[in-house]
C-alpha cells in the first residue's frame, strides 16, 4: 500500500455519554487513494468524516493526519490544521448567500492567506463556471453551486479533500457533472474521502468502506463503469467482509 | 477582502442593517442635541438673566458710594464680564404737597440692565425728561407730556413726563429721573446709592464679586441669592433632563440594537460555522461581525448627529432665535456614542454565535 494520509485507530465517538456514533472504527486511506465510505442513515459515516476533518473530537482512538495527531490538538490548531491541509465539500453546499460565486472561493482563500481573485476565477473556470463567477447562490443550479462548492475546497491546494454527500441533492444530470470532477482529481492524484449511500456512486472509488450503527464493515474491490449521459448505470459488487 | 465581505453582507440584508443604524441614530440623537445645545446656553443664560440684576454694590455703614468709583464696571463690561449696570441715586421728593419717592439713574444703562421694563411713551432721553411709575401716575393723573416740578430742601427741578412705567413691581410707586437732576435734588454731585448690575454668566458671580469687592473697600458687593439660585437651578434641572431622558432613548437604542444583532446572528449561525469550517479561527469570525457592528455604529452616529444638530437648531430657533453652529464635539460624542452602543450590543451574540462548534450548526442544529 502506499504512504498512508490518514491512519485512524479505534476511533470511538459518544455523544451524551450514551449514544455511541462510532464504535473502534480503525481504517487508513493511502495517498492519493478514493475512499468511499458507506452505510445506511445513522451508521456514522459523517461523525467519522467529522472527525478526519478535524469538525470534532473523538471520545477515544487516534487520528493522524499527514503525520499530524489531529485528535489531540486544541481548537484553534484543529481550525489551522483544516486549513492548511482539507477540503471539505458538503452535501448542502454551504455557500455564503451574500456572495458571488468568486467571493465564495476567495473566502476560502481569505482565511487561509491572501485572496487572488484571479486564482479564484481560474479555479472556477476549471469547474466550467466562466460564465457564472458574478451570480450568487440563489442564481446558481444545485450542480453549479457544488461546482462553486468544490472550487473552494480546492483553492488552497489542500492534500485531502473530504466530500459528505456531494450529490445527495443533485439531480442525475448534475450529479454525472459533479462525479466526473472528482474523477478527474483522483486522477490528477488527489486523495479523496467521500461519503455517501448511493452504491453508484461508492462504485467508482478505489476502495468502500462500511459503516453499520457506527462499526466498520469493509468492502473492498469492486466492478464499476464510469457512466456518460444517457447511460444505464450498472455494476456488479464483490463483497468481502471484515467484522470491526 | 474584508470591505468586500462587509459590504456585501451589509447590502444583502440592508432592510434589517438601516433597522439598526436607525435605532442608533435615534439613540445617539439625543446626546448630540445635549451638546449641540451647548452653544446656546449663554443665549438661555442671557434670557434668564433679562429679569433682573444679580449683583448689587451698595455702600458699607458711614461710608459713601461715588460715581468716580465705577472704572472696574466699565472695565468689566469691556471685558464681557459683565452684560450692564445703572447706577442709583434715591432720594424722598415732593410733587406739591405729596411726598414721593425719587430714584436717580442714567436712563441709557437702566434700558440695558432692564430691557424688560414697560414704558408707555418713550424712554427719556435729556435730563429733564422723567419716568413716572404707573401707580404714581394714577394717582397725580400725569400723562406722557405732562409737566412736573419736583423739590427737595435743597432744590427744584422741572421735569417732563416722557413715559409712564409698568413692571408689576416697586418700580410703579417711583418716578425716575436722570441722575444729574437726582443729585441736583439731594445737594450733591457724584453721590450714589446702590448699583446694580448683570454678570454675563451666572458661575463668574463669586469672582466678579470678589474682585468688586477688592476695588470698593468701601462698599458691600452682594449677590441676590434667589435670583442666581434659580438661574442655577433652572440650567442644572434643563440640563440634568437632556441627559436622564438621553440615558433612556440611548438605553433604548441599545436594546433595539442588541434585539436586532442578535436575531441577525441568530440567522447567520450557519454562516458562522461555514467560516470556521473553511478555517476561519472564532476570533476572526468575532472581528468580521464586529466590524460590521461598528459600519452600523458609524453610520448610525452620523445619522444621529444629523439628527441632534437638527434638534438643536429647532430648540434653539423656538426657544431663543438663534442658530447653533454644528460643532466638533457633537460630532465626536455621536461617533463614539454610535460605535460603543453598536458594538456593545453586538458582541455579546456574536461570541456566543462564534463559540457554537461548527459540526452542531452544520447538521441543521
Amino acid at each position: 500500500m502506499a504512504e498512508s494520509i490518514i491512519t485512524a485507530r479505534d476511533l470511538t465517538k459518544e455523544y451524551n455519554g450514551k449514544l455511541r456514533a462510532l464504535d473502534r472504527v480503525t481504517v487508513e486511506v493511502a495517498r492519493g487513494e478514493w475512499l468511499a465510505i458507506m452505510g445506511p442513515s445513522g451508521s456514522g459515516k459523517t461523525t467519522l468524516l467529522n472527525l478526519i476533518a478535524c469538525l470534532d473530537i473523538p471520545t477515544s482512538g487516534s487520528i493522524v493526519v499527514d503525520g499530524v495527531p489531529v485528535h489531540a490538538l486544541g481548537e484553534q490548531d484543529r481550525t489551522r490544521f483544516r486549513r492548511d491541509t482539507i477540503g471539505i465539500i458538503f452535501q448542502q453546499f454551504h455557500l455564503i448567500l451574500y456572495l458571488t460565486a468568486l467571493e465564495n472561493v476567495m473566502l476560502a482563500q481569505y482565511f487561509h492567506s491572501m485572496a487572488d481573485e484571479a486564482e479564484a476565477a481560474e479555479a472556477l473556470v476549471r469547474v466550467g463556471l466562466s460564465d457564472r463567477l458574478h451570480h450568487r447562490p440563489s442564481q446558481l443550479s444545485g450542480g453549479e453551486q457544488q461546482r462553486v462548492a468544490i472550487a473552494r475546497a480546492l483553492i488552497n491546494q489542500p492534500k485531502l479533500i473530504l466530500a459528505d454527500e456531494p450529490t445527495g441533492n443533485l439531480d442525475s444530470e448534475n450529479e454525472a457533472m459533479i462525479l466526473d470532477i472528482f474523477q478527474k482529481l483522483h486522477a490528477d492524484g488527489q486523495t479523496i474521502l467521500l461519503v455517501t449511500h448511493d452504491p453508484l456512486v461508492g462504485g467508482l472509488a478505489d476502495r468502500r468502506i462500511f459503516l453499520d450503527h457506527g462499526r466498520l464493515v469493509e468492502i473492498s474491490g469492486t466492478d464499476h463503469h464510469t457512466f456518460g449521459e444517457g447511460e444505464r448505470r450498472g455494476h456488479i459488487l464483490h463483497h468481502s467482509f471484515s467484522p470491526g | 477582502m474584508t470591505l468586500r465581505i462587509l459590504w456585501a453582507s451589509i447590502t444583502y440584508r440592508r432592510s434589517r442593517v438601516a433597522v439598526a443604524c436607525l435605532a442608533v441614530a435615534l439613540g445617539v440623537s439625543l446626546p448630540a442635541t445635549v451638546v449641540g445645545l451647548r452653544g446656546v446656553q449663554a443665549e438661555f443664560e442671557r434670557g434668564l438673566q433679562a429679569y433682573g440684576a444679580n449683583l448689587l454694590i451698595v455702600p458699607r455703614s458711614g461710608s459713601s458710594l461715588d460715581e468716580g468709583s465705577l472704572a472696574l464696571l466699565n472695565r468689566m463690561i469691556a471685558e464681557a464680564r459683565l452684560e450692564a449696570y445703572a447706577p442709583v441715586l434715591t432720594l424722598m421728593g415732593r410733587i406739591g404737597e405729596r411726598r414721593v419717592a425719587v430714584a436717580g439713574t442714567r436712563f441709557s444703562q437702566a434700558r440695558d440692565l432692564y430691557p424688560w421694563w414697560n414704558v408707555e411713551g418713550a424712554w427719556p432721553e435729556n435730563n429733564t425728561a422723567a419716568l413716572i411709575g404707573a401707580n404714581i401716575a394714577a394717582k397725580f393723573g400725569y400723562r406722557p407730556g405732562d409737566a412736573l416740578t419736583v423739590r427737595t430742601p435743597r432744590s427744584s427741578v422741572s421735569l417732563r413726563v416722557a413715559g409712564v412705567l409698568r413692571t408689576g413691581g416697586t418700580e410703579e410707586n417711583q418716578i425716575f429721573v436722570d441722575l444729574d437732576a437726582a443729585q441736583t435734588l439731594a445737594g450733591r454731585s457724584t453721590v450714589l446709592s446702590l448699583v446694580q448690575a448683570r454678570a454675563r454668566r451666572s458661575r463668574e458671580l463669586p469672582s466678579l464679586t470678589e474682585a468688586l469687592a477688592g476695588a470698593m473697600p468701601d462698599a458691600e458687593v452682594r449677590t441676590p441669592l434667589q435670583v442666581v439660585k434659580s438661574e442655577e437651578v433652572i440650567l442644572g434641572r434643563l440640563q440634568r433632563l437632556l441627559l436622564l431622558v438621553s440615558g433612556v432613548v440611548l438605553g433604548a437604542a441599545a436594546l433595539a440594537v442588541f434585539a436586532t444583532m442578535a436575531a441577525a446572528v441568530l440567522e447567520r449561525r450557519r454562516e458562522v460555522g461555514v467560516m470556521k469550517a473553511l478555517g476561519a479561527e472564532e476570533n476572526r469570525v468575532v472581528r468580521l461581525f464586529a466590524s460590521e457592528a461598528l459600519g452600523i455604529g458609524l453610520v448610525g452616529g452620523l445619522l444621529g448627529f444629523g439628527f441632534g444638530l437638527l434638534l438643536a437648531e429647532a430648540i434653539a430657533w423656538q426657544v431663543f432665535s438663534a442658530l447653533v453652529p454644528p460643532s466638533i464635539l457633537s460630532l465626536l460624542v455621536s461617533l463614539v456614542v454610535g460605535l460603543g452602543v453598536s458594538l456593545g450590543a453586538s458582541l455579546g451574540p456574536v461570541r456566543r454565535a462564534a463559540g457554537v462548534p461548527s459540526v452542531v450548526v452544520l447538521r441543521g442544529e
